[in-house]
């Protein structure tokens, strides 16, 4: 299993698309905290921060991390290398999908993590950006006291990383089907959008809602900044991994007997 | 008697309403170059898909080295079906690195230079496998099947895109491996005078049923023409020719 595992983050790292997918998520995160710092000191107008939050971690995660999944799994169809892998039995093969694509999420979250703690660490002030916010780490680097603890940051970060994963987990078991790159992240984004629209509605619709809790696609700043209690975020952990791991077996079911070509 | 390293036990495969492969059973032992010889849709792809654990059989067993398909053989296998399983966006040695790093057989070949001198690509080594030619991209399918020196290759059309030069080549190593490392070969090919070159024994399917398994001494021994004209007797369409 180490082997496949590094075997396959050895192609995601020689894959041009990988490389695209972290340099537009890597640059989007420089200019969503140069951008909104812009909007802070008022160098740009508040009718442009909505403009900004476009290019917040909500937004570029999700194409970003859609792109890698249907790289991750659609490439290894499309190149048919997934016919190297196949002696390590099919099981291991979701397996290492899920394990794989976990750290590739974790990696595309970093450069927004990193620009949120170097925003709060070197003390630059973002008030005035809060309409460009759609984002855990700029509400963060908004409602950074002194008073807060370094490790209840360092616990939103990554329980944010993990919602992450367990949202876009749902691209997993698309990716074996469709088993086509740019189909999978059509798929992914289109539902990154119907997500956001399905969380308003849920707000308003009590059955809704109750559904809605169980899966990560629930968790915002609110529950998950630095503002937010440890039991949520523990709760909001618990959820992802449970739902990835429900992806991961719903993958395997549709990969079990398919046949690969 | 050699050895026997593969088991293909009354496996039947169906596509929705057509039936690929019908109670297919097959014994390979090592050491020896089998021709799997059949029309268009005979079933001999399905056959090595199903070896090499990419579709599974409706019913029947597939045993390699005493184990079900698919168990974990690391290594063992090599395979080259259909197209080669190549990255476009490496160069030849990045993708041997690849396939190296899948493998815990360390038996390979000492360096990747040695492999890909063989298969004639150690000139254009750095260049990324998207701007290959067809028989460049068979050649490094070649390397990748042989990587790991396994016991076992499959290769569908191996010579498919190769120029003459590479034909011979190709044949060359596929027998010296054979003789020397004692490696079993199941090739699929429609080019039958050049099969009758490699091979040590035939495999003749037709319409998912083995018709008739024979020896490269026995074809010898019965007189025929050629593979052609025997293939073309067992299927029943001798005259046609």
């Amino acid at each position: 299993m180490k082997r496949l595992f590094c075997a396959t983050l050895y192609r995601m790292w020689k894959s041009t698309g990988t490389r695209i997918a972290f340099l537009i998520t890597y640059v989007a995160a420089i200019l969503y905290f140069v951008l909104a710092r812009m909007v802070a000191v008022g160098k740009l107008g508040v009718e442009q921060a909505g403009s900004v939050s476009g290019l917040g971690d909500a937004m570029i995660i999700w194409l970003s991390g859609s792109l890698v999944i249907g790289l991750l799994v659609g490439s290894d169809f499309e190149n048919k290398t997934i016919h190297g892998a196949i002696c390590f039995g099919r099981k291991k093969i979701i397996g290492n999908y899920v394990a794989v694509f976990a750290v590739l999420v974790a990696l595309l979250a970093l450069p927004y993590t990193i620009g949120s703690l170097a925003c709060i660490f070197a003390g630059i002030d973002m008030t005035g950006a809060e309409q460009a916010a759609i984002s855990v780490y700029l509400g963060n680097v908004l409602i950074y006291t002194k008073g807060a603890s370094a490790g209840k940051l360092i616990l939103s970060y990554l329980s944010y990383a993990m919602v992450y994963v367990g949202q876009l987990s749902i691209c997993i078991p698309a990716a074996v089907k469709l088993k086509k790159p740019a189909a999978v992240t059509a798929f992914g984004f289109f539902l990154g959008m119907l997500s956001a629209l399905l969380a308003t509605l849920a707000s308003k619709v009590e059955i809704l809602d109750n559904i809605y809790k169980l899966t990560p696609y629930r968790y915002n700043m609110e529950t998950l900044g630095i503002g937010g209690s440890y039991g949520d975020m523990l709760l909001a952990v618990a959820v992802s991994v449970v739902f990835a791991g429900l992806m991961g077996l719903l993958s395997w079911k549709l990969f079990c007997r398919a046949e690969i070509k | 008697m050699a050895e026997a390293i593969i088991h293909l036990r009354n496996i039947t495969k169906k596509y929705r309403d057509c039936t690929a492969v019908r109670e297919c059973s097959l014994t390979l032992e090592r050491g020896k170059i089998y021709g799997l010889v059949g029309k268009n849709g005979a079933g001999k792809t399905t056959i090595m898909r199903m070896i090499a654990g990419l579709s599974l059989p409706d019913s029947g067993q597939v045993e390699l080295f005493g184990k079900d398909a698919g168990s974990g053989e690391s290594g063992k296998i090599g395979t080259l079906i259909e197209a080669p399983s190549l990255n476009g966006s490496m160069t030849a040695k990045e993708n041997l690195r690849f396939y190296r790093m899948l493998s815990k057989k360390k038996g390979c070949y000492d360096t990747d230079e040695e492999l890909l001198t063989l298969v004639g690509l150690s000139d254009i080594k750095r260049r990324r496998v998207k701007d290959y030619s067809l028989g460049m991209r068979q050649r490094l399918g070649i390397a990748v099947a042989l990587l790991t020196k396994p016991e076992f290759v499959m290769l569908d059309e191996p010579v498919n895109g190769l120029d003459p030069i590479g034909v011979v080549e190709i044949r060359k190593l596929i027998k010296k491996l054979s003789e020397k490392e004692g490696m079993t070969f199941l090739i699929s090919s429609h080019n039958l005078p050049e099969l009758y070159q490699t091979a040590t024994d035939y495999i003749i399917i037709d319409k998912g049923v083995v018709k008739k398994e024979i020896s490269q001494e026995e074809l010898e021994r019965e007189r025929h023409e050629s593979l052609e004209e025997y293939f073309l007797s067992v299927i029943g369409e001798g005259e046609a020719k």
